[in-house]
């Protein structure tokens, strides 16, 4: 086989073998022991909650997972049938304040608050949870048209896993738990 | 500088064999299965090796993904590790680690991969540079996924002292610091002990990194293993199979890309060859003439039989049949297909036609040097043509030759005998016309000779000739003379298509008082309408097109991914 066809087949395969292993790795909030959930505690060992993917329907894609100490981002794009809304999920030890209306979370020790700005270029719907040792911040971009049935779908995609959780599914696993 | 009378045939001693008579002694038939001279071989034992230990990880990669207990049982025995160099922390040496982490920081890297870019574009080395980006391309692609697949986390239960992005293996610094450490040493550093040295100083950067790195927690050893491994191999296998020492040697002297350095291990090819296919024992091999070659590297060989026994060969291999493909299409794109100017296919026919047009020149009487046969080192790749030497020669256009008319009228006659025979050289200039030790005239350098040239062609030829006769002999005396052979609408015809196109290596030449050479012998010559050169068709136009778009996009798909370069 020629070196140039060669070269080319090695790049299809591990292209291939690529979007392969990106489909799957998932911060799914069912799998605590997931390595994408201890990488983002080993990133915010202080935080109570971690954000993850509660479900994730078929016009749904996630397009970024980056970590460093400190912070975790996620990443989310819809095709057309959503509108391609956008989804970018940050974990950080803190948020700094801002004009959100209080909400109810539904969750112990969790306040949420929601703000939603409209703009020329569309919606921007930024959802705030403030937990012990980190903060979780939703933002969503989204055309007008719409845009109640798309947020809603949207909101129900994302969840919060007790970072407990995580780190006992761990410890359980390999002995030891997750240090910052 | 060059050469003179053509020097006694090696096999004149030998009862009048020739290199293809079956007679010939000392000649020897490759048996099936034996390695020819220079066997490919590219990637050198120690290449193999590193292959080999990658494809081993690539086993145990595959069986920790696929059996869960296994990827436990390596990381107990990475966390192991790490637990006991977590008991060696102390703040001093805590600030030491922390420092020496910075080697595979991208303020380091980057900024090494830009300086490789930039001397690989001043040297234009462009072979290299693709190789280069491709790989390093495909090599953060391919790291990319393979963290996504493994997705592993940093260690567990160990405190993390420095700064990490994303999952932990495969570990992304200590592969782009070795992989960008590599790529400096097989692109900018000339191999032999340099190169050796430079290997070491790789070993000591990335060991040190990865200390470090394992020190404060950052990394399992395996992933810093896997990482080194990667990045020693992929260069080493991308640099040694696309770009070979042997034909794209890393090299700083003046001259030409085109010639083939003789180390050690081709002169023994060359030895071994030309005893082997040509019953020639090899005293000595010498570069010749290099300067004055573009296309091939030109040798002077003495063989064994008396100190007269010397021989001329050109050294053809893939870069050279490369150099010409890609001369041709500048040519044809900045003229139009110039008349056969088709580009070879193989390193074979391409010394095949050299020899070939040695051999109808010969055979049309005209003055060039006995061809000797063809020696192949590597099949398909390197050749040698090997042929007569002319002893004492000099070139016409060395400073120090002197000629009288005498020598003008046998070089035209050269030309005279060219176009009566239906052959053209077409690359007649000061280095290919040679002034004999007894006074006449040979043409060396046939390579771009032509069989059934257009009138012109040959036209081109006679003018080419006369310019290089009137370096030495006044403008007026070469027209008087070229008279005698030639009317005066033929050269008139002549200078009328002349032109930088049809003798690239003959640009404008003057005489030593500043007189344009080329303008004087159109003064001389009866008006004839300037013929064009352009060419103009569909498939220049289309080639055109298809090569800017290529250029562009090569360039555009860099800029869009300097990131995944490793370069923003």
């Amino acid at each position: 086989m020629r070196r140039g066809a060669l070269a080319a087949l090695c790049a299809l395969a591990l292209l291939a073998a690529g979007c392969t292993a990106a489909a799957e790795a998932q911060p799914r909030c069912r799998e605590a022991d997931g390595s994408p959930l201890v990488l983002m505690l080993q990133a915010v060992p202080e935080a109570t909650y971690l954000p993850c993917l509660a479900t994730l329907p078929e016009s749904w894609a996630l397009t970024g997972f980056d970590v460093v100490p400190g912070r975790a981002t996620m990443g989310l794009r819809a095709d057309a049938v959503e509108n391609g809304a956008t989804i970018t999920v940050t974990l950080t030890p803190s948020c700094p304040a801002d004009a959100g209306r209080a909400r109810p979370s539904g969750v112990a020790g969790v306040r949420r608050s929601d703000l939603v700005e409209e703009g020329t270029g569309g919606v921007v719907a930024t959802r705030t949870y403030r937990f012990d040792g980190g903060c979780v911040r939703e933002r969503f971009e989204l055309q007008p048209r719409h845009r109640q049935e798309v947020l809603g779908r949207a909101w129900a995609v994302l969840g919060l896993v007790p970072a407990a959780e995580v780190s006992a599914a761990i410890e359980a696993r390999h002995g030891r738990a997750p240090t910052g | 500088m060059s050469t003179a009378r053509e020097a006694p045939s090696p096999f004149a001693g030998r009862g009048g064999a020739r290199p293809y008579d079956q007679t010939l002694p000392g000649r020897r038939r490759r048996p099936s299965g034996e390695p020819a001279p220079l066997p490919r071989g590219a990637l050198h034992p120690s290449g193999k090796g590193w292959l080999a230990v990658t494809l081993i990880g690539l086993v145990c990669w595959i069986v920790v993904a696929v059996v869960p207990p296994q990827a436990i049982a390596v990381t107990a025995v990475d966390l192991a590790v790490l637990d006991a160099i977590a008991r060696l922390r102390v703040d001093w040496l805590t600030d030491v680690m922390l420092a020496l982490h910075a080697l595979g920081s991208t303020w380091l890297v980057r900024p090494l991969r830009w300086l490789t870019i930039a001397v690989l574009v001043a040297f234009r080395r462009w072979r290299a540079l693709a190789v280069l980006l491709l790989m390093l391309w495909l090599f953060e692609a391919v790291l990319g996924m393979v963290a996504w697949g493994f997705q592993r986390p940093r260690p567990l239960g160990v405190e993390i002292l420095g700064g990490w992005r994303g999952f932990a293996h495969p570990s992304l610094p200590v592969a782009g610091l070795t992989i960008t450490l590599m790529a400096v040493l097989y692109t900018l550093v000339p191999r032999g002990p340099w190169r050796n040295r430079g290997k070491w100083i790789v070993a000591v950067g990335v060991g040190l990194l990865v200390t470090s790195r394992l020190y404060l927690g950052v990394d399992h050893p395996t992933d810093a293993l896997a990482s080194f491994v990667a990045g020693v191999t992929y260069p080493l296998v991308a640099f040694r199979v696309f770009t070979p020492d042997d034909a794209f040697p890393v090299t700083y002297r003046r001259g030409r890309a085109a010639h083939l350095a003789l180390d050690p291990r081709r002169l023994t090819a060359i030895h071994t060859a030309l005893r082997d296919q040509l019953g020639l024992d090899l005293v000595d091999v010498k570069p010749f003439n290099l300067e004055e070659s573009f296309g091939s590297t030109p040798l002077r060989l003495e063989v064994a039989g008396g100190p007269e026994r010397l021989l001329f060969a050109k050294l053809y291999a893939a870069s050279h049949m490369r150099a010409d493909r890609w001369y041709k299409l500048g040519r044809t794109l900045r003229y139009g297909r110039l008349e056969d100017e088709r580009p070879f296919n193989t390193v074979r026919r391409l010394v095949q036609y050299e020899d070939y047009m040695l051999r109808v020149m010969r055979d049309a009487g005209l003055p060039v040097a006995e061809p000797l046969g063809i020696v192949e080192l590597t099949p398909e790749r390197e050749y040698l043509i090997v042929t007569g030497f002319f002893d004492g020669a000099r070139e016409l256009g060395d400073p120090g030759v002197e000629i009288g008319v005498d020598v003008v009228d046998d070089a035209l006659a050269v030309v005279r005998r060219m176009w009566d025979t239906g052959l053209a050289h077409r690359d007649i200039k000061p280095a290919n016309v040679l002034l004999r030790a007894d006074g006449r005239v040979a043409l060396i350098d046939v390579f771009f000779g032509e069989v059934r040239p257009s009138p012109w062609r040959q036209a081109v030829d006679l003018a080419a000739m006369m310019l290089v006769l009137a370096l030495k002999v006044d403008v007026e005396v070469v027209y008087q003379r070229a008279l005698r052979l030639f009317s005066a609408e033929e050269i008139a015809e002549a200078f009328a298509a002349t032109s930088a196109a049809t003798r690239p290596s003959l640009r404008k030449l003057f005489t030593p008082q500043g007189r344009d050479l080329t303008a004087a012998f159109r003064e001389l010559a009866p008006p004839h309408p300037r013929i064009a050169v352009q060419r103009w068709s569909a498939r220049r136009v289309g080639l055109t097109v298809a090569v800017a778009l290529v250029a562009f996009l090569a360039v555009s798909l860099v800029i869009s991914n300097l990131t995944a370069l490793g370069l923003r």
